[in-house]
């Protein structure tokens, strides 16, 4: 596998096409994240998009001290963040079960329809969960449980310490775990 | 260890990602006393358990569905953008009208129409600035000193009132010597005549008798300063 900073090379030497194979490889993680810190598909598409754009934008920037995937999810954060500020996520929040079907795809041929609406109204409620945290949070809850990054890579990202990283998770966890222990008590 | 010891190191217990190798939990405090007072506290072994549950779902929530479309939506962008980069400053507008058109054209096609009409245009520009297209010559007063009246400052003259003392020839122009005179001024200034240094022309003068308007155009020059006085109508100008 060609690894990215290959395509870096060729983006920076003006070959659009080396970027795209970029967003091949990581608009889902990037999707995943904005899904997660935005609370809905529209927002997490916009935001995505964004983030991609920004980075072709800024690609001539990328030091190489890190890899691009750290890269991108600083700059899909920071997108996120202005999202949030902009406090338009908020109107379009996702409820309807019909919307969360749609996001979650068809349902797998392994799943019953009770295990998939279980599934469903567990994952609606825990994004409402996250949705009610605080930015900062729900940052760190998102690289580390949904993105599955260690608190090194986390702190690169957010550009803080691992001490930082971990305060903030244990403090989301609490946050979370008040929100949540309805559901599974 | 007490209760509030441990409910406060819980989470570091639950989320800390070097738990199994290491012994320390957070502030000095000790993992394996934390797990042994959750041996012997049911309530903190219950608060234990719900952050525990709380890690576990949000271990096991799924990633969300990439729509399908968005990363086709993410690359065209990314080739717009780069079209975009490609074309120079001054190719933007035309590249705009293109895409109103629904033109394609490469972007190198594009910079160079661009380029050539910005050509076309500054040279035509010069043209008009620098070399201006020769002028017929013309005829009386303003071809006679026409480097001169190119500075006139025109303003009213004092001889505002003319009055006709003359008799109009057939063709409807007035004899010269008895033509006009003006009022306040020397008597029959536009005949041409010299008074002391001052030599005095009439180039032109005519009385509209139906609309009784006055058309007059003469100038004096004084020989000694080569001071020249020019009347066209009412006007009087001094260069």
């Amino acid at each position: 596998m060609i690894p990215d900073d290959v395509y870096v090379h060729q983006t920076v030497e003006g070959d659009a096409e080396a970027f795209n194979e970029l967003v091949n490889r990581h608009h889902s993680k990037i999707y995943g994240l904005a899904y997660r810190m935005l609370g809905n598909p529209d927002d997490a598409a916009d935001a995505t998009q964004e983030t991609f754009l920004e980075a072709y934008k800024s690609v001539k920037s990328f030091q190489f001290q890190s890899q691009f995937g750290t890269w991108l999810y600083r700059i899909g954060i920071n997108t996120c963040q202005q999202y949030i500020r902009k406090s338009q996520s908020n109107e379009r929040k996702l409820t309807a079960y019909t919307r969360e079907a749609e996001i979650h795809g068809p349902a797998s041929e392994n799943d019953s329809p009770e295990r998939m609406l279980i599934k469903t109204e567990q994952s609606e409620m825990i994004q409402g969960a996250i949705d009610r945290l605080p930015p900062k949070q729900r940052e760190v809850v998102t690289l580390y449980y949904m993105q599955h990054l260690k608190y090194r890579e986390i702190a690169e990202i957010l550009e803080c310490s691992e001490g930082t990283v971990a305060s903030r998770l244990n403090q989301a966890l609490k946050n979370l775990k008040r929100k949540l222990s309805k559901y599974y008590l | 260890m007490n209760c509030e010891q441990t409910l406060n190191n819980l989470p570091h217990l639950v989320v800390a990602e070097d738990a199994r190798t290491t012994d320390a939990v957070s502030g000095g405090v000790s993992r394996r006393a934390v797990l042994e007072h959750l041996r012997t506290c049911q309530e903190c072994q219950r608060e234990y358990e719900a952050l525990w549950n709380t890690a576990s779902m949000l271990e096991s929530v799924d990633e969300p569905a990439t729509p399908p479309e968005l990363a086709a939506n993410i690359q065209q962008c990314i080739r717009e953008l780069h079209h975009q980069k490609q074309l120079a400053f001054f190719a933007n507008p035309l590249a705009w009208c293109l895409d109103r058109l629904k033109l394609d054209l490469s972007p190198r096609l594009v910079n160079a129409t661009a380029l050539l009409f910005f050509l076309v245009a500054s040279g035509f520009i010069m043209k008009l600035a620098f070399f201006p297209n020769p002028q017929e010559p013309e005829s009386g007063l303003i071809a006679m000193k026409k480097t001169v009246l190119q500075n006139i400052k025109i303003s009213t003259s004092p001889w505002a009132g003319l009055k006709d003392v003359g008799t109009p020839a057939e063709d409807g122009r007035m004899s010269q010597p008895s033509v006009i005179a003006a009022e306040n001024a020397y008597n029959h200034f536009f005949s041409p005549t010299s008074i002391g240094s001052r030599a005095w022309h009439t180039d032109y003068a005519e009385v509209n008798r139906q609309t009784g308007q006055t058309s007059v155009a003469g100038y004096v020059q004084d020989a000694a300063s080569e001071k020249l006085t020019v009347f066209w109508n009412q006007i009087k100008t001094e260069l």
